[in-house]
């Protein structure tokens, strides 16, 4: 039987899993892991969520349990060595075929993220949220002037990716 | 368009590539046992303690030092983990995290300096029991045959002993570095990286 406190934290949850599977997209790179992130935060999210005040939205509190979720308690899998017979050679082709679209610019931009560090690829994700420099700063826990120039830094180390994958 | 906007105009349309859970996935979700690092930190820390704690009882070392310094370090290790949020800010958990870890290594390292302490007080005793230990392996004799006191070591002796601690010390090196080492690295970096000032 389910108690009262999970279902309220249910009905607060289930509008709001689109979020949690926009973290999980930038930080792991297959469905298997995405799952087991997506997951792990659901229970930090429950197992927090009787220190919900309801001072700040849901939303708002819910995606900085991610957050830290993702950057700090998720224990990331062992990188496996892609071997040369794994890789989808038809895949690689439709993609160069495409190269002038936004759909490939986009999918490049997101390769792009996953090689960008953890902290980095935090503060792009808040930029695509558009959060502001105060917002940043509260959720990573340094200032507001530290958070824009980790931002910009980060904005340029991504833009350098991208002009390499 | 600039890249950057580009890919906030994907990010924030509305995407039906994600999958959406019902309640009753999301009931089963939360029924699970969190997998996250600090909680195999906790577990492994816990069991290494005890380990340590264990250790001292089958050697009759420190019985009632070791008891109060594991109950001390028990406490302080529940305590912090405890005090771990996952909605703090993210400095603040790596922070709670990173102090779990020191409270941990503060205990093996007490240990391990109480029994550097007890083989440099008594080396004379204990290399005399290697050597009988050496000679009962060697000749096949039962465990603890031959009264440590036969022996008098020599130079050659006490080197050899001294190799064969400082190799044990090697490998518990090597033990920590695999099981916190992996748990830990990530972590350490991203403090690392965020706790730089710009």
């Amino acid at each position: 039987m389910n108690s009262d406190l999970e279902k309220i934290f249910v009905d607060f949850f289930r509008p709001n899993q689109r979020l949690i599977h926009k973290i999980c997209r930038i930080y792991t790179d297959n469905t298997e892991d995405h799952q087991d992130l997506f997951q792990e935060i659901t229970i930090q999210l429950w197992k927090s969520f009787p220190g919900f005040k309801g001072e700040a939205k849901f939303s708002t509190w819910m995606y900085r349990v991610a957050l830290n979720t993702a950057i700090t308690l998720f224990k990331k899998p062992q990188k496996k060595e892609l071997k040369q017979s794994e890789v989808d050679f038809s895949t690689l082709k439709i993609e160069y075929e495409d190269y002038e679209d936004d759909e490939y610019k986009i999918k490049k931009m997101y390769l792009a993220i996953h090689q960008l560090s953890d902290i980095e690829k935090a503060l792009i994700m808040m930029y695509l949220e558009d959060k502001s420099y105060r917002e940043i700063g509260e959720i990573l826990g340094i200032t507001e002037g530290n958070a824009r120039v980790k931002m910009n830094r980060a904005k340029n180390n991504l833009k350098q990716k991208i002009n390499t994958v | 368009m600039d890249d950057l906007e580009l890919l906030k105009k994907d990010w924030n349309k509305d995407s039906d590539k994600f999958t959406t859970y019902s309640e009753q996935e999301i009931y089963k979700m939360i029924q699970q046992n969190s997998t996250s690092a600090a909680r195999l930190l906790l577990l492994i820390g816990l069991t290494e303690m005890l380990i340590w704690t264990v250790y001292g009882y089958f050697y009759h070392r420190f019985p009632v030092e070791r008891t109060v310094l594991f109950l001390v370090f028990f406490v302080l290790v529940i305590y912090l983990y405890q005090r771990m949020k996952a909605e703090s800010s993210s400095i603040v958990l790596m922070k709670t995290i990173l102090n779990l870890r020191y409270a941990i290594l503060g205990y093996a390292g007490i240990s391990l300096l109480l029994i550097i302490v007890d083989n440099i007080l008594h080396f004379n005793e204990y290399t005399r029991d290697f050597m009988a230990g050496v000679h009962d392996g060697g000749s096949g004799n039962p465990y603890r045959t031959t009264h440590p006191d036969t022996f008098v070591p020599e130079f050659g002796n006490y080197a050899v002993f001294g190799i064969v601690l400082f190799a044990v010390l090697c490998l518990l090196y090597l033990i920590y570095k695999k099981t916190y080492g992996k748990v830990l690295a990530n972590l350490r970096k991203n403090y690392k990286e965020l706790s730089k000032a710009e």
